[in-house]
Order: C-alpha cells, then structure tokens, then sequence
C-alpha cells in the first residue's frame, strides 16, 4: 500500500489541472482527496473522501477543516499540515485518528492550496501490528531458545550448508576449548584437528542424504584438554527450509566418563566371566577327581537322606544298585539296621562331623540276602548351604577291609609264632637294612641274657654281642646274603653280660623292595650251645678214638713187621703168607679207621682240603700203579690223558680215585680188567672207572651215594665195607665243584665217573 | 759202647710201640734207648745224647710238638734230629712248626720209618 514518491506527484499533476481532467477520474480512484485553501477551507473532496470523513461535500466545502472537525486541532495533523502551508514542502505522515481508524496522509502544498491525499490504512495497521505482535512472539521466542540453546549443559551447534559453525552454545564451545565467536565460519575438521574425521563424515551425509545420524560415537581430542582422549555421544540432523537442506544441527554430549565405567564394567564382566569359567573348571576337576577317586564318595541330601551323587567306586561296592534320588534308607536297606543310618541322623541334626576307623559293614550287593562283609575308615560330614544351615551330608569312605583282614591274619599268625617261639626258646629278629635298626623278641633278649626291653635295638649293638673271633666270618655270611647269594645262616658264639659264652645259630631271609634292594633281613636265633658241646665232645672222641684205634694197630703193625722181616730172612715161607696177609688187614682196618674219621670230621664240617695244583693225568698213573702193585687179579688200564692241571687237595682226589678202583676190583671178582679213563676239556676234567663186574641196578643208583649205604642184595652180601667209601668220594667231589655218577646195569658191569672243574666257581664267588 | 753205632731215642706212651720200635730198630742195625716219659727226656739227652729222636705227639700229660720245640731251642739237643710221630694226619703244619724235621703219620709202614731214620742220621753226619 505504499505509493512512491514518482507516483504520488503524478497524482498531484493530474489533481493541479483540475479543469482539465474529467472528475470521473478523482472520483474513481481509491484514495481520498480533499483540497484546503489558504484559510483552510475545503474547495474539494472527492467520493471517496466524502465517505471517509462520513460528510458529502456540500456539507463540507467552503468550511474551515478546524472548525468542522475540532479534534484535528490537537492531532498531529494540525501542525502538519501548517508545517507543509509554511515550507511549502509536502508531508508524508500517519495518523491514528479514532474513531476513524488509521490514515497514511500526504499533504502536497501548492501557492495557496492545500491537496491532501489521504488513505485508510487500518488494514495495513492491522497487518503490522500484527507483524509487530508477530514479531515480538518471534522474538521471545527466539529469545527463550537462545536462552536454552546456549544455556543447554550439553553442545549444540548449527551448521551452514558448507559445514561452518554458525551458531555454537556455551557448552559445545567450553568442550572444544574456544570463545563461541571463534567457531563462526570454520568447520569442526579445522578447528579441531585432534577430532576424529568420522565427525565430518556425518556432517556430510546428513546434509547431503538428510537423514539425521543419532547418537554416533565420536572420539578425540579438543583444545580444552589437549593430550586427553574423550568420547562424545553426538546426534547430527538436517535443517531445511522449504525442502532445502541449509544446513545441519548437531547435540553433542560428552561420555568420556560414562565411556570410562562402561570400559571398565566390561573388563569387571570379562574378570567375572573368566572367574565364572575358572570356577566351572574346577567345578569340573572335581567332578572328574570325584568320579575317579579311588575312595568311595558321596552325597546324601535333605533329611531323608537323598542320594544326589555316588562316584562309581561306591556304585560298584554296592552292587550298582539304582540308588540315584532315592533316600538311603530304601536304597541301601541293610545299612538301616547297623546303625549307619542313625549316624547319619546324627549327623546331619547336630552338624558334627563323624569319623569311623575300621569299622565293619554287612553290604548287600546282590539284594539276595548274601551279605559280604567290609571294613571301612569313613567320614559323615556335613555339607551347608551359603546361609551356613545344613542340607546334606557328605560321606567319604576308603575300604580297609585287606589291610584289617591283613592285620586280624597277621595278628593269629603272630600269636602262633610266639608260642612257638615261647616252646622252641627261639628268638627273632628283624633288621631295618637301611637305618640299622634292630627289633629283638624278649626270646632272643633272654637268649642273650638280657632283661626284656634293654636291647638298644641297633645293628651295632648285636654285633658286640658276638664273640669277637667269629664276627668276621658271620659278617661275611651276612654280606654274602644281602649280595643275592643264599640266605644267612651262621653259627657263632657270643659273650654274655655275664661273661658266659653260647653257640648261637643264626637264620635269616632278606627282604627287598621293587628295585631288589635289600631293605630288611627277618631271621631267627637258636642256642645250639649244647649241640655244640656234644659236637665239641663228638669230635673231641672221635679224634681220640681214631688216635686210640691207630695206637693199637700201630703196634699190631709194627710187631708184624718186624715178623715179616724175620721170616723173609730165615726163609719161613708159611709164616711169611700168614704175616703178609696180616699186614693187609692192618692196612684195611687203618682205612677204615680213617674213613670214620673224614666222614665225622666231613659231618662237622671239619674236613680239611688243601688248595693247591696238581697234574691229573700224573695223578692217575701213580694211583693206578700204586694198586696195581698189590693186585693181581685184574689188569687196570689206562686210557686218554686230561692233559691239564687240575684245582684242588690231591691226596683227596687220589682218595676218590682209590675207592672207585677198589670198588671196581671188588664188585668184579669175576673179571679180569678194569679200564680208567681220562678226558678233559676247557671246563672241567674227566674220569671213569669201568669195571666188569655185577653191576647195579638204576634204582639204587642214586642211593649208592648216599651214607651207610649198602645194596642189600644177597649176592652183594659178601662184600666187606662200612658203605662210606662212595659216600665220601662223592662229597670230597662235591667240595670240588664236581659230580660224581654212575652208568650201569645188573650184570654188565660199572661204570663211576666224576668231573673236577678246571675252574672253581666257589673261587670266584 | 760201639763207635759208628747210631743211637736212636724213641718216645712214646705206649709200651707195646717201645717194644716193638726197638725190635724193629735194632733189626737195622740201631742202638735204641726207649723212655715213655716225656719229661725228663733231656736228662736222656745230657750225656751221651743219641743221633736221633722219634718222638710221639701225643704223650700223656705233654704235646710232642712243645717237647720238640724246647730240644730245638736249647743249644745242646738242637743239633738232634727229630721225627715226630702221630696219628693225626693233619698235624704235619703243626709238627713241623713246632721244629721236627720230619712227620711219620701212624700206622705206618716200617719200611717207612727206617728209611726216614736213615735219611736223617745221614744227614746229620753229613
């Protein structure tokens, strides 16, 4: 509604020249016209007018506008109007004037005329007061926005299309550690360098899609803490006006701490969940250890004593029985009257844990009656929940039944030897090889005079017990056994506390654990003092006898000798044989004197044997000459040679050699030949005696051997001898490390022969 | 008294060895002086002291073998030589230790002896 300049004053021409323009036109025109004279006096006004001052000209012209309407007087309109008369110059202005209403008044004077052009602008007041309300709203509105925009605790920002800050709040400013007027016109990228690009990155999406990206994490760091990594949540969106993007809005909030307790709530769930696992773990060991453990376990719950687990050795001592959920009571039925339930009652009321050792136990596996019975070591325990009330109880168990069986044997059969040992008046021993410690019965205490319970009870204690001239050899022999050789067996002497001395025969086995180390020696002692006494006076009579027998035949011998020579000289040929023959059996009888003699020196162990070399073969010749000599009846015949030396006591040999040859001399009355034959290899050297003769029988042939003995056979009868001649050759053999045998047939002859290693094993031992 | 006649001593308990001993002794050609007390054997031995002793071991009431050692210690009878004689043949070690210079285990052979006695006279002289 406002007219310019230019065409106000082409409306004020077309007025001046009011004759020459038709009236129509003034008429017509929208706008009130009304033309003042000098003295204020109307000379126009056209329809328009008229009707907006509600007065038809003929009222008003040729009137004073004052006079008509005195409310002007004190209106602005009255000094205008005199102002635009007196510069001449014209006025633009409003009025309110009421009751009419709003009015845009141009006032154009001329000499002596006043045109003024005036329009209603009610509509427009309206329309700007409005505007103006409008405004005003707009203005408080903004005002409040600007109020909560930048006193909002988190950033907020607006951007231009081109992604420069255009507007920035005091929050999102104090983050990135710059005055609010610094952002204006620069992007966040060159602002901030230490901000990650992913920010730029969803500004340009959201102006260039419009879709808004909410709460995208952004990370970096700002000018405000330098060095410091932050973490904020940011919201981009779109601004359009009028369906163009002109730029974007951003919400930022910091997060760097809520980022931190979510960091470390993470590595609290990770820690959890690695413990959670650990704990499964174990839980799991334990279920296997349960599982495997070679006691017997398990678990009873509530109380009605619920079998809840039971670890596959209790299963399998109860016969597998389906006990699994069943009160124990049902389920092992036989328990119920032992006893065991009511411990568990016990138990599982008081929260006292029980513990039985060796207690014995009637189990039904078979349900079929036949109950078998066992022994246990066993633990009731209570199991509590977290509130520390029970709810279960925990049975361990471990069978004992073998080592109680064990015990109960071991305890009958140590009674038995006690009493045994009370009767014999044998003592025993036990030796701990490997700390030499020594347990004694009382027997062998008082054995060795001592009072019950005063052995010191060590190796070294025993060994001053022993006669001092027999601890070497009964050392050795213990030596000997604990090497692998046999079983200790000695007889020594050992002094008293009194001074007494006893023969003592000592026994023992070792004992040796897996690797076959000795580890103990068990053993007995016996007092064989008298024994030893009848074999000291055994030998001591026997020496004097045979020292008795040989004096008699000594003299016997001599005086025959001296016959003998006497005879040959004078030439008494008869009394010459009978002395002869006398002198032979002198000679037997000394043999046989002497044969008693080794055997009961070979008995106790007395016979002596030299150590020494000699040549067989030279050996062989001699004896069989030596024989030959005497006898006639037969031809002895020496075949084969041994070639080699032979270890042992010559005379001893050439003793065995002599029997068998007498032997083969006598046992052959009807031949004429004896054959000796003589072999030898790198081992051992051999010789036989073969003769023709009778013969024996092959179930006597071991029994030859032994002592005393003869072959009762009525044709053998006739034979003269004690029996003891094979009986020593063989155990003169033996003490070589030789055999002796025989080959032979009842009728066909004989055939001994005996082996001497040339190499003594019981050297090298 | 002959010259060049050798004297032999024997010693032994037994009178019935004496007697023969001796027999046989001087059927070779020995004087031969018999005692069956074994002490006192070196007043036997003081003057005119015999070319050799036989000595029996086991003598009643002495060992052979410490009579032999004694003879052999002393300066005067250590010269003679002795055969000890025994019928424990094992007791030749001992016998020989104890100084006799040869064993004879009885019974023996008479043979036996006289040519031992005849070794030693021998080779005292030698």
């Amino acid at each position: 509604m406002f007219e310019s300049l230019p065409q106000q004053q082409s409306t004020t021409l077309s007025i001046q020249s009011i004759d020459q323009q038709p009236e129509t036109i003034l008429e017509r025109i929208a706008d009130a016209i009304f033309v003042l004279d000098s003295a204020w006096k109307f000379l126009y006004l056209n329809k328009q007018a008229e009707r907006i001052l509600g007065k038809n000209r003929t009222e008003l012209l040729q009137k004073n506008i004052w006079e008509i309407f005195p409310t002007t007087i004190d209106s602005a309109l009255y000094p205008r109007y005199h102002e635009a008369m007196h510069t001449g110059n014209p006025v633009h202005f409003e009025i309110f004037y009421p009751p009419l209403g709003w009015f845009q008044i141009s006032a154009y004077p001329s000499q002596d005329q006043l045109v003024v052009h005036f329009s209603n602008i009610d509509e427009r007041k309206k329309i700007e007061q409005e505007r103006d309300e409008l405004f005003q709203q707009l203005q408080q509105t903004n005002a409040l926005l600007d109020t909560l925009f930048d006193q909002a605790p988190i950033g907020f920002g607006f951007w231009d299309r081109n992604l420069r800050f255009a507007r920035v709040n005091a929050a999102l400013a104090e983050i990135n550690g710059l005055p609010p007027e610094a952002h204006i016109g620069k992007t966040v990228a060159e602002l901030l360098p230490g901000i990650d690009p992913g920010v730029m990155e969803a500004f340009h999406q959201v102006v260039e899609q419009g879709t808004p990206i909410i709460n995208q994490e952004a990370s970096g760091e700002t000018l405000a803490a330098p060095g410091q990594k932050r973490y904020w949540s940011v919201s981009y969106y779109p601004i359009r006006l009028q369906d163009q993007i002109v730029g974007a809005g951003a919400i930022c909030e910091e997060i760097t701490t809520k980022k931190q307790v979510e960091e470390e709530r993470k590595q609290f769930l990770q820690r959890e969940q690695a413990a959670r696992t650990e704990a499964e773990e174990a839980r799991q060991r334990l279920h296997d250890l349960f599982m495997q453990a070679p006691a017997l376990i398990c678990i009873l719950r509530g109380k009605e004593h619920i079998f809840e687990l039971a670890n596959p050795n209790f299963m399998q001592l109860i016969g597998n029985r389906d006990i699994l959920w069943k009160p124990a009571s049902a389920a092992l039925p036989e328990l119920v009257e032992q006893g065991f339930h009511t411990l568990l009652n016990q138990v599982y009321t008081t929260g006292e844990t029980f513990v039985g050792n060796g207690i014995r136990a009637l189990i039904d596996p078979h349900q079929n009656g036949m109950l078998e019975e066992g022994y246990f070591d066993f633990v009731y325990q209570p199991s509590r929940k977290a509130s520390g009330e029970i709810d279960g109880v925990m049975v361990y168990a471990v069978n004992v039944t073998e080592q109680v069986r064990a015990r109960q044997a071991m305890q009958a059969s140590q009674q038995r030897l006690e009493l045994a040992q009370q009767a014999a008046r044998i003592g025993t021993f036990e030796w701990d090889i490997t700390n030499n410690h020594v347990i004694w019965t009382p027997e062998l205490e008082a054995l060795h005079g001592l009072p019950p319970g005063t052995f010191e009870g060590t190796y070294e204690a025993w060994a001053r017990c022993v006669h001092p001239d027999d601890l070497a050899s009964v050392e050795t022999n213990i030596q000997k056994a604990i090497n692998g050789g046999p079983a200790y067996n000695a007889e020594f002497r050992i002094i008293r506390l009194d001074g007494s001395i006893r023969w003592l025969l000592g026994k023992g086995e070792i004992h040796r654990d897996d690797a076959q180390s000795p580890v103990r020696m068990i053993g007995i002692n016996m007092d064989i003092t008298e024994r030893k006494e009848l074999e000291r006076r055994k030998d001591d009579f026997i020496s004097m006898a045979s020292h008795e027998l040989k004096t008699p035949v000594t003299s016997i011998k001599g005086f025959t000798q001296v016959l003998l020579k006497r005879a040959r000289r004078s030439g008494d040929e008869e009394s010459l044989r009978f002395l002869t023959i006398m002198d032979t059996q002198l000679n037997k009888l000394t043999k046989l004197v002497s044969d008693l003699l080794d055997v009961s020196k070979m008995q106790s162990g007395k016979l002596t044997y030299r150590e020494e070399h000699f040549d067989l073969d030279d050996l062989v010749r001699e004896t069989v000459e030596n024989i030959q000599a005497i006898v006639s009846t037969h031809q002895i015949q020496i075949k084969g040679r041994a070639h080699t030396s032979v270890p042992g006591d010559r005379d001893r040999i050439g003793q065995v050699l002599i029997n068998l040859l007498t032997n083969a001399i006598k046992y052959s009355p009807r031949a004429n030949t004896v054959i000796v034959r003589v072999a030898g290899d790198q081992k051992e050297a051999v010789v036989s005696v073969q003769d023709f003769g009778i013969g024996i029988a092959e179930a006597y042939h071991d029994k030859i051997f032994e002592q005393f003995y003869q072959v009762t056979d009525p044709e053998e009868k006739t034979y003269p001898g004690l029996g003891i001649g094979l009986y020593l050759s063989d155990e003169i053999v033996k003490r070589h490390t030789g055999r002796m045998w025989v080959e032979s047939t009842k009728g066909t002859g004989s055939t001994f022969s005996f082996s001497l290693p040339l190499v003594r094993a019981d050297e090298i031992a | 008294m002959e010259n060049g006649t050798k004297k032999v001593l024997v010693v032994d308990d037994d009178p019935s060895i004496l007697f023969f001993m001796e027999a046989m002794l001087e059927d070779a050609g020995y004087r031969v002086v018999t005692t069956e007390k074994g002490d006192g054997v070196e007043t036997l031995l003081a003057d005119n002291p015999p070319q050799l002793i036989i000595l029996d071991m086991l003598l009643s009431g002495k060992d052979g073998r410490e009579i032999a050692r004694q003879l052999k210690q002393s300066e005067q009878t250590r010269h003679i030589p002795i055969i000890m004689v025994s019928a424990h043949p094992g007791a030749e070690k001992t016998v020989r230790a104890a100084g006799a210079d040869d064993f004879l285990p009885k019974p023996f052979e008479m043979d036996d002896l006289l040519a031992l006695v005849a070794k030693h006279i021998k080779q005292k002289h030698k």
